[in-house]
């Protein structure tokens, strides 16, 4: 199958007042296929959301190449790009600061429509809302007369309303409570299922990303240092500190492990070799010269780390 | 639209009974104003001839508009002094020459009230269109922009106001094709308005800064709106609350500006009144009719104080942080 979104090497730097850089994604590669589900893990600040932003350019990205439907979109002008944007789509966290508080439902959802110039608005926004579970007569409100988990209810319908092959979901899920949670969740699953779309879900839950992803990158320091199968990842992660993220997810069978020790370094000045290796547990010598590449280990799996957890053969753990 | 800046300025004003004062006493400033000609057909004068040969009725008797000095000498011409019998020709006496000054306060008001408002709304508009520019596009247009308003700024007001007003008295302005005489009423409106532009565009340039970061800015462009539908579907509506603060405020600032350049004949050029022009006709009269000075000053304070009062309470109402402050 021929990739929907290619991205190769995207870099994206910040430079800051004080003429220091901030490397905020560094040199990433991605594929995501038609239909597909990917999840992007990784602690906040870890340059999940600018990578997201760079997927769909909303950021542009300072060096590296992005492939939409084959098309090379990397740097395609503003002007050219809007012809491409109701195929790609973005849910943000925060529901309310996504939303104009001056427009009601209805309108919000007629805006894409209005923008491209489609036929049919009314019945469509009417068609909208019922996708995403809500009342016709939601049209007429204001933002904030909804709760948060009807307000990305909203978000999704706004983002789904052009019919897009991909949707890029910012932690859609984790400013709204657990049991609203799930009825989001779903309502993504079902609507990915029926529509075909590919998702790229950025999350730092991995109780969420079980649920969502067929495959999932985790992100350290604004570089992937896992990628693999969902399920697979998960039971048995190769990278430490996947292994570290999902020690941290308390459990009723087994007492909390200890945390990783110290802070996530600066990516204004990234440790050497390794990202990982100042936080490692089985950190050597080399990790601290050697910059690990991101190589496939087993069936479909990619491990950035000099001596990962499962072995060659996909099973089992290095001592 | 239950939280839209309008449903929540009626509801917020109408518990305030100050604002509601002010907004009564600059309505029926504004209703006298533009009465005006009404009340000198009905009292039957011409504020806008000198009269200085002629007489008045005042108490079935007729009596010269231009008395004899009260000094011990009876030296010199005194205008005739006030019986504040309103509704009566020259209830509120005569001025220097002869005119009506009841009449004269009421049209001077119409020109000072007009100026002003358009004043401020030129203004208003033209600082919304660069708050939003600079705030929206930032990076260069930004520094452009700002860098422009602040050495517009850093030039006193009422320094650039007066200079202008000098250059454009003598010979009116030309704007291409476009010329406008010099005792046109538009001079000092554009440049009453040009001196507050940064005073009204820097609050909007920061309004628009933030709102063009918020979340929704973004979804809209990914979505793939253009330049000129973001900042105006997006982000103006969400200036309003601003603008609706602003208004009163500027146009508090505008009209002492216009009494200001008025009163230096600056701004509203004879035979028309601005109450700032009735101000310095009066200016001869301090010791013998002061009433010539302090009637249309009082007009003044009374409408900047009713304004600022209505600006202070709408920004209380609108902003959610100063509520409950005084």
């Amino acid at each position: 199958m021929s990739a929907l979104l290619e991205a190769k090497d995207l870099e994206r730097r910040y430079r800051l007042r004080d003429g220091r850089e901030l490397q905020a994604v560094a040199g990433v590669s991605l594929t995501i296929a038609p239909g597909e589900a990917l999840a992007l893990v990784g602690e906040s600040g870890c340059g999940k959301s600018t990578l997201g932003r760079l997927l769909l350019r909303l950021d542009d990205p300072t060096s590296g190449t992005l492939r939409f439907d084959g098309e090379e979109i990397t740097t395609l002008s503003e002007r050219r790009l809007r012809a491409l944007r109701p195929r790609m789509q973005m849910v943000f966290q925060d529901s309310y600061a996504s939303l104009n508080p001056r427009r009601t439902a209805g309108d919000a959802l007629a805006e894409p429509l209005r923008i491209h110039r489609r036929p049919g608005v009314a019945a469509r926004v009417r068609e909208l809302l019922g996708l995403v579970g809500l009342p016709e007569a939601a049209a007429a409100k204001f933002p904030h007369e909804f709760s948060g988990g009807q307000r990305q209810r909203l978000n999704i319908a706004r983002a789904i309303a052009l019919g897009p092959a991909l949707i890029v979901a910012d932690e859609p899920v984790s400013a709204l409570d657990v049991s609203v949670q799930a009825q989001i969740i779903n309502l993504f699953r079902d609507l990915q299922a029926r529509l075909g779309l590919a998702c790229v879900f950025i999350s730092h839950d991995l109780a969420v990303v079980r649920q969502m992803a067929d495959r999932i990158a985790v992100m350290y320091l604004g570089a992937i240092v896992e990628e693999g199968e969902g399920m697979a990842v998960l039971a048995a992660p190769a990278h430490p500190y996947t292994r570290a993220l999902l020690d941290a997810v308390p459990r009723a069978d087994r007492p909390l492990p200890p945390p990783l020790s110290g802070e996530v370094p600066s990516p204004i000045s990234p440790p050497s070799g390794c990202r990982f290796h100042p936080r490692c547990p089985i950190a050597r010598d080399r990790c601290g010269i050697e910059t690990p590449a991101l190589r496939m280990t087993g069936t479909g799996r990619a491990v950035a780390c000099h001596f990962p957890l499962v072995s060659e053969a996909g099973s089992g753990f290095s001592s | 639209m239950r939280d839209g800046p309008w449903s929540r300025v009626w509801h917020g004003l109408g518990q305030r009974r100050g604002a509601m004062a002010a907004l009564g006493l600059l309505g029926l400033i504004v209703a006298a104003s533009l009465a005006a000609p009404f009340y000198a057909a009905w009292v039957g004068v011409d504020p806008f001839v000198s009269n200085v040969a002629g007489t008045t009725l005042r108490h079935g008797q007729v009596v010269d508009l231009m008395q004899p000095n009260d000094n011990p000498l009876h030296l010199g011409l005194t205008p005739l002094g006030p019986d504040w019998r309103i509704g009566e020709a020259y209830g509120l006496g005569s001025d220097a020459q002869g005119r009506d000054v009841a009449a004269r306060v009421l049209y001077g008001g119409r020109n000072s009230l007009l100026i002003s408002a358009a004043a401020a709304i030129l203004c208003m508009m033209t600082a919304t269109a660069i708050g939003l520019c600079a705030g929206y596009f930032g990076g260069w247009v930004d520094i452009v922009l700002s860098r422009m308003l602040d050495v517009l700024w850093a030039i006193p007001v009422y320094l650039l106001a007066i200079s202008l007003s000098i250059v454009t008295v003598g010979h009116g302005l030309r704007l291409g094709p476009v010329t406008i005489g010099a005792d046109n009423l538009l001079i000092p409106v554009i440049i009453i308005a040009l001196v507050y532009i940064p005073y009204a565009a820097r609050p909007l340039r920061a309004r628009a800064l933030s709102l063009s970061r918020a979340e929704f800015v973004m979804v809209s462009r990914g979505l793939g709106a253009s330049h000129w539908r973001i900042l105006t579907r997006e982000i103006l509506p969400n200036l309003a609350d601003t603008l609706v603060v602003l208004a009163p405020l500027l146009m508090a600032l505008c009209l002492l500006a216009e009494s200001s350049l008025s009163f230096l004949s600056l701004g509203v050029q004879a035979p028309a009144a601005s109450w700032g022009t009735i101000i310095q006709d009066g200016e001869g009269l301090l010791y013998t009719r002061p009433a010539v000075a302090i009637l249309p000053g009082l007009m003044i304070v009374a409408t900047v104080l009713s304004l600022n009062v209505l600006g202070d309470a709408l920004r209380d109402t609108l902003d959610p942080k100063r509520r409950g402050r005084s």
